[in-house]
């Protein structure tokens, strides 16, 4: 066992001083493979979409907790999950997959509150959070905390009810995993109309005129399944490298291969990236 | 080490670094993500030939090795930078 063990990951005699998982066939191995994972995921992803949809991490009960995480932080009441604000965000969030739009406004005008009114939400307070392009729900609420304007959405007191989308799809060509965050308090004996608050960021994103009839509910590829297998994979490469590092400086071998230092600078730079990549997305 | 050993292995951390505060400035796009990533495994590859023509090792094996690695990586992270 002890042989196998340094025959695969350790440089030796046996393997010409060069771990047998680092040489050119299992290097090649690993290629098809990579190759394989990413045929199946997308295989996989148009033909079971529904099921594999819930492979993301963003989920409404995260969502809803972090929110009410973050009111009571600040001395706020929990916002209670509304049915008709959810249903309103599902609308909201659909109809921006099939108008193709990432905005508050509907390419033809429509408001957020459009949707909350079309639900059978009377409102007398209304707003709306929206994100994309995130893995984890505690980022998305990290994000919308961090920028001034969707921080005062969520802190708002006037607000009783929220409600969520998480709907993944196709947006300018790009797979992604929308969220819609619809914030209100039911119209009760006040009768004027308050003005809705929309968070707006500093990059506001124009909504697209064209208007593509691609839609659907895709797997998201940002699943956290996929993303931890990537970095299992990428420090099993990196353990590789660094030991491979170790045993030839020691060794003090000399042989023609790659430069196990350059590999761990690049596995390194590329494991700090994809952390990098994966740990924002967009909101508005 | 050499100098010039050094100096190959600073423009590689440099460029790693550049790749990082790229992606950051692009967070969120994948597309431009991509690119960058796409362009970061170009570099390595490159740098890697080039490294290794200098220190006068220049072999098929070692392109091929920092080849499989470059695009192995560039394969599996198209999962996630998906555009």
């Amino acid at each position: 066992m002890k042989k196998l063990f340094s025959y695969f990951f350790v440089p030796g005699e046996k393997n010409g001083f060069r771990a047998k998982a680092l040489q050119h066939d299992f290097l090649t191995y690993y290629l098809l493979f990579a190759l394989i994972v990413v045929f199946t995921t997308r295989t996989f992803g148009t033909r079971f979409e529904n099921v594999l949809g819930f492979a993301t991490d963003i989920t409404v009960e995260k969502l809803v907790e972090y929110t009410n995480s973050q009111r009571q932080k600040n001395g706020l009441p929990p916002l209670s999950l509304n049915e008709k604000l959810s249903q309103a965000a599902r609308k909201k969030a659909e109809d921006m997959f099939v108008k193709n739009y990432w905005a508050h406004y509907t390419p033809d005008g429509q408001a957020p509150w459009d949707f909350i009114l079309s639900s059978d939400y009377d409102y007398e307070y209304a707003g709306e959070n929206l994100a994309k392009n995130f893995l984890f729900s505690s980022n998305v609420v990290d994000a919308w905390i961090a920028s001034e304007t969707h921080r005062q959405n969520i802190l708002r007191s006037e607000y009783t009810d929220v409600g969520f989308a998480v709907v993944n799809g196709v947006l300018n060509g790009e797979e992604t995993t929308l969220v819609v965050q619809m914030f209100g308090k039911p119209q009760n004996f006040i009768l004027s109309q308050k003005e809705p608050a929309i968070a707006q960021s500093k990059k506001p994103v124009p909504p697209r005129s064209q208007i593509s009839k691609k839609r659907g509910v895709v797997l998201a590829n940002t699943s956290a399944l996929k993303t931890n297998f990537i970095y299992l994979f990428l420090l099993f490469l990196t353990i590789l490298v660094v030991l491979d590092l170790y045993v030839a400086t020691k060794m003090n071998l000399i042989r023609i291969h790659g430069k196990s230092f350059a590999h761990f600078i690049f596995l390194t730079a590329i494991f700090f990236g994809l952390f990098l990549f994966l740990s924002k997305g967009i909101i508005l | 080490m050499k100098k010039g050993v050094v100096l190959d292995y600073l423009i590689l951390t440099t460029a790693s670094i550049f790749f990082l505060v790229f992606l950051r400035s692009f967070q969120g796009e994948r597309f431009a993500s991509f690119l960058v990533l796409l362009m970061f495994v170009s570099f390595y590859i490159i740098w890697g030939i080039f490294h290794h023509m200098k220190q006068r090792n220049i072999h098929i094996k070692n392109v091929i090795e920092y080849i499989l690695i470059g695009f192995c990586i560039l394969i599996l992270l198209t999962v996630v930078f998906s555009f």
